[in-house]
């Protein structure tokens, strides 16, 4: 029998030749690594399995991408590849299901146009100036900026776990704790308000207190705009839940006042 | 003067509706998305108001360069109870309307309270 092939060999009669048969010993090649990543992702409720059924699609979209004249070992490509995947799939189950992913996609491509023309335009700009942009239609801007309203507001929380910061569906977080003092004694006292962490105080605080616009927010705090609209409408919402539950609500409304 | 007035059932299923109406009046104000955000932050605030029965209008006058809106009816005691005991503390509703309108008031009238507001529109050309 002849040694085994190394994986520039198999790489290079798949991609040169055509050899598909060198494509799937690849693959089987390369399953323990994809089962190894995905089981450091199959705590968040999800079957193993499926992971690495996915993971799986990671790792051949990288051998199918992948390019022999660079200096990289597969290994090096696939890695990356198999993990983004695996994030996508969290990514997508962030979202109502009725939000197509088209859609989602479109959001996140209009979230970053937005920094960007926030930049350059100093100010925050339209859904004219976005649509023509991304060069869709004005509708299309709204009905995608309407779809991260259906975003799951949990999927939004940055859990216990410090990977979950990376896990971040529309981008990265940061993984600098937010040590914000809230300056104001009385603003702390507020009903309600204990329940936000740091980052939520400090961007209500930003936009209630000094001012700030949300683009404005979303500069200083290095997130969107669009995360910044998202977490000002869950902060409020955390707050009057509180309030709510703590019977803090005024009373049922009297038959008569004066 | 143009105005749009939508009256819907109280009902989180249908507020969607009024937060597009008020994303079709954006582009048509050229509005930013900032400003944008902003009036339907004012409106997730308050349409979900459970203090009283019946449907929930929400009107927006296009004045110049101003939007005047209204919202309700909303039972005057609870909102009006709500919107004191916020002044100058915390986020609740009396913050949220303070910040991102240049004024609002409460009025009430036969028994119900309306939130009025005035948001200022800052004209963005249109390139093209």
């Amino acid at each position: 029998m002849a040694s085994r092939q190394t994986d520039k060999e198999l790489l290079r009669a798949y991609h040169e030749g055509g050899d598909v048969t060198a494509r799937e010993r690849l693959i089987e090649r390369y399953m323990s690594l994809v089962r190894s990543l995905a089981r450091r992702y199959s705590y968040r409720g999800e079957q193993l399995d499926d992971l690495v059924q996915i993971g799986a699609i990671g790792l051949i979209k990288a051998i199918d991408r992948f390019d022999l004249d660079r200096g990289v070992e597969l290994t090096t490509y696939a890695t990356p590849n198999i993990i983004g995947e695996i994030k996508r799939h969290f990514r997508d189950r962030g979202w109502s299901v009725r939000v197509p992913r088209g859609l989602q996609e479109l959001n996140v491509q209009l979230s970053r146009i937005v920094e960007q023309l926030t930049v350059q335009l100093a100010r925050s700009p339209t859904i004219a100036e976005l649509a023509k942009a991304a060069n869709i239609e004005e509708e299309e801007v709204l009905e995608a900026l309407e779809s991260g309203r259906a975003y799951s507001s949990l999927s939004l929380s940055v859990g216990a776990s410090g990977d979950d910061d990376e896990m971040d569906p529309l981008e990265s977080i940061g993984t600098e704790e937010h040590q914000y003092e809230v300056s104001e004694d009385r603003a702390v006292l507020e009903p309600g308000f204990r329940v936000l962490d740091d980052r939520e105080r400090k961007i209500l605080h930003l936009r209630f207190f000094e001012g700030l616009t949300q683009s404005q927010i979303a500069q200083q705090i290095g997130i969107s705009q669009m995360h910044v609209s998202r977490l000002i409408r869950r902060s409020l919402e955390k707050i009057r839940d509180e309030i709510a539950s703590e019977g803090l609500e005024e009373p049922p409304r009297r038959a008569a006042t004066s | 003067m143009d105005e749009i007035v939508l009256t819907m059932p109280r009902n989180r299923r249908f507020f969607d509706v009024a937060h597009l109406v008020v994303g079709g009046l954006a582009i048509r104000l050229n509005l930013t998305v900032d400003n944008l955000a902003d009036l339907q932050l004012a409106l997730a605030g308050l349409l979900p108001r459970e203090d009283t029965d019946g449907d929930v209008t929400v009107v927006l006058r296009l004045d110049g360069d101003a939007i005047d809106g209204r919202i309700g009816p909303f039972a005057p005691g609870p909102l009006r109870r709500e919107l004191e005991r916020d002044g100058g503390d915390g986020y609740g509703t009396h913050h949220v309307l303070e910040t991102v309108f240049d004024s609002y008031r409460l009025d009430e009238e036969d028994g119900s309270a309306w939130v009025a507001f005035r948001m200022a529109i800052t004209p963005t050309p249109r390139s093209g």
